[in-house]
């Protein structure tokens, strides 16, 4: 959705054979075929970086990726990375523990749009109270044990094997051939 | 026993023992940023391969005074001293070495991705290569018997096995000292005994002097060498635990009850009109007691 609200923009831009125009506010936009190839062409590679990418989040132990990162990275994104992931399960575990807590005393989000804009908003300012509360107690728990801004992520990761290997060489062989010879991307 | 006078007014008396002393907290106050006074000319002292036992009510300030045992809070009046040495800005940034601190709430403390690099973190921040960090951590979690844990992730393990990794990395870093805030607190009595055990072999097999912060008076009976009673910020008594725990105004008065095994020997004197010879405060001397009586 993030690239088709980007590809939107940029279609009517593009030079070609016209396919269909529009007025707005005494402007005159035209779609050409080239506007349209680019917005499928754009969809489907953003579509290939989130397959790929989901892939290789899936498929990875998240230990391994953490000290890959660390190891990639530069310093802060990977601390940041490292911190982050964390928070993000007890930041979840805080807010279902808070939205039980609500529906255990008659709570619930079907009382209304007024009352559940005023729940959410509430359950949104405990969560970034109790979040920054226990992100000083984490912080003061790794002071205690020498934290001075630097964590080092040292998760061993293990070697690539021959099958990992071969299926890279399969997959760089198939872009080659792709590229060399039929031009398709 | 040193019973102190609680009064805010006068200034606690500090007793200091000829015996060596790892850390001195001489007459410290401390007061938090919205005024609130956390500790109130405290002094408080630890010595070799002692279990010292901090017991008091909630809000007592013994959280406050652990603290400040490990360099994490500066006493706003008063010096803390460890190893003889008066902790100031450069002491205190290498003190994290020698005083391990386990906090209440072991979710706090376990925020890497895995147990092992979680136990890792304070030997690495040592400067332990990796390798010699990973058997240092092995080693901690083994100690702790929580070495099935090893490649497990934080967030799946049971409030009992935190609290064992939550052990094990502190005690990775090799520590004379451990200051473990209510150690016991939220635990199953299965793992209230493991974690009982720990810490007496952290004494007796480490030679590690350990700083329990407490209101379970049980836990503290069965392996405390010595009692401190907190009220209000101050440490208003001072003793073994049976010359503590069988004096019945002391207790009420800083808001804490007898011990079990206390409570059971005064009710067995009380319905045989025996007078109270012994003070049993562990099972196994409360053992003895029955079959002498």
């Amino acid at each position: 959705m993030f690239v088709l609200s980007l590809v939107v923009l940029l279609m009517w831009r593009e030079p070609g054979h016209p396919l269909m125009s529009l007025w707005i506010s005494g402007m005159n936009i035209t779609l050409t075929d080239n506007g349209l190839l680019l917005v499928v062409r754009l969809l489907l590679k953003a579509l290939i970086s989130m397959t790929f990418s989901m892939f290789f989040l899936m498929t990875t132990r998240y230990a391994y990726l953490s000290t890959m990162i660390y190891r990639v990275f530069p310093s802060p994104i990977d601390q940041i990375f490292l911190m982050s992931y964390r928070f993000i399960f007890i930041t979840l575990k805080m807010v279902n523990a808070m939205m039980r807590a609500l529906k255990s005393r008659g709570g619930g989000l079907i009382k209304g749009m007024t009352r559940q804009s005023q729940m959410f908003a509430e359950v949104f300012a405990l969560v970034f109270i109790r979040s920054y509360d226990r992100a000083e107690r984490v912080n003061k728990a790794m002071e205690a044990r020498g934290y001075s801004g630097k964590y080092i992520a040292a998760t061993g990761i293990p070697r690539i094997g021959y099958v990992e290997y071969g299926f890279i060489m399969g997959i760089l062989s198939i872009i080659a051939y792709q590229m060399l010879f039929h031009s398709l991307v | 026993m040193a019973l102190l006078e609680s009064k805010r007014a006068e200034p606690t008396v500090c007793h200091i023992s000829a015996e060596p002393e790892l850390i001195h907290v001489d007459c410290v106050s401390h007061i938090y940023p919205d005024g609130s006074l956390g500790i109130h000319n405290l002094c408080f002292k630890v010595q070799e391969k002692e279990i010292v036992a901090v017991c008091g009510g909630n809000g007592s300030g013994k959280s406050t005074l652990l603290e400040h045992l490990n360099g994490l809070l500066s006493p706003s009046d008063g010096c803390v001293s460890v190893f003889g040495k008066r902790l100031d800005a450069q002491t205190k940034k290498s003190l994290w070495k020698d005083v391990g601190i386990v906090f209440q709430r072991a979710e706090d403390q376990l925020f890497a991705p895995t147990v092992l690099d979680d136990v890792m973190f304070g030997p690495l921040n040592m400067g332990m290569n990796i390798e010699d960090a990973k058997q240092v951590a092995f080693e901690s979690l083994k100690a702790v018997g929580a070495e099935e844990l090893v490649n497990k992730m934080p967030n799946y393990l049971s409030g009992g096995q935190k609290r064992l990794v939550s052990m094990a990395g502190v005690l990775a870093m090799k520590p004379k000292i451990m200051a473990l805030d209510e150690p016991t607190s939220d635990l199953d009595p299965n793992h209230a005994e493991i974690i009982e055990k720990i810490i007496l072999e952290l004494k007796n097999k480490y030679g590690i002097s350990v700083v329990i912060a407490t209101h379970d008076l049980d836990l503290a009976a069965q392996i405390a060498d010595r009692i401190c009673i907190v009220k209000s910020g101050s440490i208003i008594a001072e003793g073994t635990p049976a010359e503590i725990f069988y004096n019945s105004e002391l207790l009420e008065e800083a808001g804490l009850k007898k011990p079990k095994i206390v409570q059971i020997y005064d009710e067995f004197c009380k319905s045989r009109g025996l007078e109270r010879k012994n003070r049993p405060v562990t099972v196994v001397e409360l053992a003895k007691c029955f079959t002498c009586e």
